[in-house]
Parts: structure tokens; C-alpha cells; sequence
């Protein structure tokens, strides 16, 4: 069981970071939920790793590359990729101001 | 006339002329339409069949799709509140090859919002109720296809699992569920959840079933860099050359079982023993280190894929995420921030190279290693919300070979003392799916678990 809970600024550290906003519910339920997991998590402590290769995948990876020319299938048009867009002005998602 | 018939069964039906593709189409229609409200399967439902007049090996069949498979023109949403009005621009590569095998799509199926999660309760648009008992979980995440095939309210159909997310519903709800080897069949178009563990796959009302469904989208597709390039395999009639194998037992995966689901395995293992298959006890690494590495690995890649919804080229800003997304990022976020990146994410990589080796060894001995998809049957629906990672232990037996990327089958093998479907679990080396489909179809003809499947759906007349 956990022996402490995260407190609130170190979760409302990591919802923005993560880009997420909690509710006040939330952010009690993931301090507390957050460190029983974080206590469970470590006990692959118990398992030696010294000199084991971490694995990113199960597969032999390679660069998958398109031949020279080659035409390309996945490509959308201007009309497709615009489709889902709720606020889109002359061919360009609209955005909000970052600079002032 | 068509109720609890298989895919092999209706082509048969459509071949000999005694049903029309529409017909068999619009009987599924009319099946949704009548008990969809109950059962919550489907998001959304196809009037209209098409593909109608391509030949292939799944010609005239209407398939059920979980929700995060892209379907051009048809809204998919992952049951996330965020892709509530997201209709793709493209086709996934398994939709596409369906297509291309003559299927016609029946409707996308409810799940777990973006996969999170083992019970269909975290979806946004309520829970998936087990149509052997409504008060219950069908499982998940891909319990929205599970109660539909259970159901009948499509012959077969299609799911995905990061670690169990096939299996455990198939269980729950008495089917046949087959997971293969990752990357044996393409993610290009699926909403990815974990991208090093994510394997799309079948469930179906027969082992046949899965072979034909495994047959049309299995192999290399150039949109999906992680896709095998071993070839694939005729499955169907690979299935059905008569072999024995020899069938390994680890004490590690019968630990913490439901008694009833205890002795069902036992029972299983002396059918295979009577079959002319051999056993061997070996030993294996706990599962209970495959829980650690799974919710590490899987939370870390949730939180890197759900960085791209920006409600800007598609769906609703990131304060539509429901609570269960935002949980698995908190975590995912925390074991890569700087300081507990080596500690957490580096040591849980190093331990799954552990699992894979321990499974290597394994199958040095012997063909397949026997288990239960889940300690226990069906839960109440409301149980899953009360533990930070209730999923992640009811998956505890599937977990290692998703970190391992090795293929698993849940069948079922009957019902327990609440009349609830169990199963058993085999699990094989890599792209041995041929094999594990031969095994389990040997199994399946020795026993009689259809009959089983048929009197749940007749459950629903």
C-alpha cells in the first residue's frame, strides 16, 4: 500500500506537462491512485537487469522507404485533410494567437 | 436458419443459393436493430452492404469492427468523447484487406475509450452489457465485438489487444479469440494505444473462423514499418493436417484461479493428453513482473500517442478525455520525466528483454504453454471502477506474451457454476499461428464448446 501520496502541486506538475486539466476530484483521486501504482510498479526491483539490453521492440526494425518516383498511396488531398477540421480558412487550420 | 452460424456455414448458405448475400446482410440488421439497445455493442450500425460482388474469401460476410479501426466515410471514434465527430479520411490496412476479401462492414463496436481498459466501462458512450448476463462486463477492450459475435449479432468479428484486450473478452463472453504475433498483421489505420504492442485480430464462433478472418489480413504492408515481412501461411488448410505437439505447464500461470476455472483446465489438459499431445511442466517467470512492465511500457506509449490530439486537424480538445485517459497519461508522464526515466521506463525495457528470453527458453522444450486467459469469469459491470489498475491484474496471464509479441488464443471450454463461459489460453512461439490454429481446431472437434457458444446466444431468441 502506499506509503505516501503525491502531493497536488507534483500532480498539477504532470497534467501540465502532459497537457490535461483535472477536476478537483481528479487530482485527489490521481494522488492517491498515482503512488499505489508508482509501490506496485517497483517491485521489478527484485529482478536482476545488470548487462540485459533494453528491448524497444519485438520486431527487427529497418527505414521503410519509398522507391524513387513511386507513387505514394497514402497521400490525402487538400480537400480529405481538411475534413475533420472544425475552424479551417483558406486551406489552413486556424490556431490561436501564441504571441500577443 | 441462419442463428449461430459460422462464417464457414454462411458461405456455404450463399454458394449453394439458399440465402443471398443481402439476405444474410439485412438478418443481422434487423438482429442489431432488436437487441443492440440492450446490449450496447455497436456505435454505429451500416444500413447498406457493400462489396457485393467481389469473390473472395470472405465474400457476401458482414463483420463487426471495433471502433478503432479508420473506416473511410464512417465515423470512428475509439468511444472517446474527443473523436466523437471524427469521420477518417482513410482506410486501416485490416479494413482495406477485409474489403478486398468481400466483407461488408456491419458497424463499428463499442469499447474501452482509446483500449483503456478491460470491461468496456470507460468507454464515453456507456458500458457494453455481457449478453450472458447483462448485469455483467463482456470484458474488454474489444467487448463491443465480443458481445456482438456472442450475441449473434454478427457472425465474426474484428478486434485488437495491447495485452489481452482480444482474449479476456472472448473469454468473458464465449468466443474464440486469436491474437497474433505482433506485427503480423498491420496497425496502419488503428488509433494506437501501446505502438510496440498493439496486434489486431479475430473473434469468432470458430476456430475455422479465425483462420479464415487471420488468412485475409495477415502480412507485410509497406504503411506499417513495424509489420512482419515472414510470410504468411495457408491457415485454413495448415489447420487441418493431423499433428501432435507437446504442451508445456507452468505452475506460474495456475496461481490465484477460480476453482472452477482451475478444474476446466485440468479437464482440458487430459482432453489434449487423450488427443495424443504430450505434456511437460516447466517453469516460467512470474506474471506478476509482466504487471509491472506492462503498465510501465503501455502508459508511457499512451501518453506519446495521445499527444497528438490537438481538437485542431480533427476531433474536440484535450479537456474532452475522460478520467481514465488522463490517469494512464499522469503515469505515462511521470515514469519518462528526467530522474525516473532509468528507474521505471529503462528497467521495465531491460525486464521485458527478461520476458522474451524466458519465453525463448520455453519454447526450446516445448510447441505451446497452456493457461487461462483470466483468473476469473465475467465481473459484475461497476468492479473495475474501484482499483487504479484493476485491468491491468485481470490481464496478468496475457500481459507477459504481449510484452514478449509471441500469438495466444482464448477457447472456450464451457460454463462455470453461474452458467458463465470459461476458456483456456494457449500461447506459441512467434508466427507459429498455423500450429496454434491446428492445435485448437483439433481441440474444438474433440469437444463440443460450439454447442455451448449456441445455447448463450439462444439466450436472446
Amino acid at each position: 500500500m502506499a506509503t505516501k501520496k503525491l502531493s497536488r502541486e507534483a500532480v498539477l506538475h504532470l497534467a501540465k506537462l502532459a497537457g490535461l486539466t483535472l477536476t478537483d476530484a481528479e487530482i485527489e483521486k490521481n494522488s492517491v491512485q498515482l503512488s499505489e501504482t508508482i509501490d506496485y510498479i517497483k517491485n521489478l526491483d527484485e529482478l536482476d537487469t545488470e548487462g540485459i539490453e533494453p528491448t524497444n521492440s519485438v520486431v527487427d526494425l529497418s527505414n521503410v522507404t519509398f522507391e524513387d518516383g513511386e507513387k505514394n498511396e497514402r497521400a490525402l488531398t487538400s480537400e480529405e485533410a481538411f475534413s475533420n477540421g472544425k475552424n479551417v480558412k483558406d486551406n489552413a487550420f486556424v490556431v490561436g494567437r501564441i504571441m500577443q | 436458419m441462419l442463428l449461430g452460424k459460422t462464417i464457414t456455414e454462411i458461405k456455404d448458405l450463399i454458394k449453394t443459393k439458399k440465402m443471398s448475400k443481402e439476405e444474410v446482410f439485412s438478418y443481422f440488421v434487423k438482429r442489431i436493430e432488436k437487441h443492440n439497445p440492450l446490449i450496447n455493442a455497436y456505435l454505429t450500425v451500416l444500413k447498406k452492404s457493400e462489396n457485393t460482388n467481389i469473390d473472395g474469401l470472405l465474400s457476401g460476410i458482414p463483420l463487426a469492427v471495433k471502433d478503432n479501426f479508420c473506416t473511410k466515410g464512417v465515423r470512428t471514434t475509439a468511444s472517446a468523447k474527443v473523436l466523437d465527430n471524427f469521420i477518417p479520411p482513410y482506410e486501416s490496412t485490416v479494413t482495406s484487406r477485409l474489403k478486398k476479401a468481400g466483407y461488408s462492414l456491419l458497424g463499428k463496436t463499442n469499447m474501452d475509450a482509446w483500449a483503456h481498459g478491460s470491461s468496456t466501462e470507460t468507454s464515453d458512450y456507456g458500458a457494453t452489457k455481457n449478453p450472458w448476463d447483462i448485469s455483467r462486463s463482456p470484458g474488454g477492450s474489444s467487448g463491443g465485438t465480443a458481445a456482438a459475435v456472442s450475441a449473434y449479432l454478427a457472425p465474426a468479428g474484428i478486434g485488437s489487444e495491447t495485452a489481452g484486450s482480444i482474449r479476456q473478452p472472448a473469454s468473458w463472453s464465449g468466443v474464440v479469440g486469436l491474437k497474433p504475433t505482433y506485427g503480423r498483421v498491420p496497425r496502419y489505420g488503428v488509433i494506437a494505444m501501446g505502438s510496440s504492442l498493439d496486434c489486431p485480430g479475430p473473434l469468432t464462433l470458430s476456430v475455422e473462423d479465425a483462420a479464415i478472418i487471420l488468412q485475409s489480413i495477415a502480412g507485410n504492408d509497406k504503411f506499417d514499418a513495424t509489420s512482419a515481412s515472414v510470410p504468411t501461411e495457408d491457415y485454413v488448410s495448415k489447420m487441418k493436417e493431423k499433428k501432435t505437439y507437446t504442451i508445456g505447464i507452468a505452475q506460474e500461470y495456475f496461481e490465484g484461479l477460480d476453482e472452477d476455472i482451475k478444474k476446466s483446465l485440468g479437464e482440458s489438459i487430459k482432453i489434449f493428453e487423450k488427443m495424443g499431445f504430450k505434456t511437460k511442466k516447466i517453469s516460467l517467470l512470474s506474471p506478476q513482473y509482466s504487471i509491472s512492465v506492462y503498465t510501465i511500457i503501455q502508459r508511457a506509449e499512451v501518453m506519446s500517442n495521445l499527444a497528438r490530439y490537438d481538437g485542431i486537424r480533427y476531433g474536440n480538445p484535450r479537456t474532452f478525455f475522460g478520467s481514465e485517459a488522463k490517469r494512464r497519461g499522469m503515469l505515462g508522464t511521470y515514469t519518462l520525466s528526467y530522474g525516473y526515466y532509468d528507474a521505471f521506463f529503462k528497467k521495465a525495457q531491460k525486464v521485458r528483454t527478461l520476458i522474451i528470453n524466458d519465453f525463448k527458453r520455453a519454447f526450446k522444450e516445448v510447441d505451446f504453454i497452456i493457461g487461462t486467459p483470466t483468473p476469473i469469469t465475467a465481473l459484475k459491470l461497476g468492479e473495475f471502477e474501484k482499483y487504479p489498475f484493476f485491468g491491468e491484474l485481470m490481464d496478468k496471464f496475457n500481459e507477459p506474451g504481449a510484452m514478449a509479441g509471441i500469438p495466444g488464443i482464448s477457447l472456450p471450454t464451457g460454463l462455470d457454476r453461474n452458467g458463465l463461459p470459461m476458456s483456456i489460453h494457449l500461447m506459441a512461439n512467434y508466427f507459429r499461428e498455423s500450429d496454434l490454429l491446428n492445435a485448437s481446431y483439433q481441440f474444438e472437434q474433440e469437444t463440443d464448446f460450439m454447442g455451448v457458444i449456441k445455447k448463450g446466444i439462444l439466450n436472446l431468441k
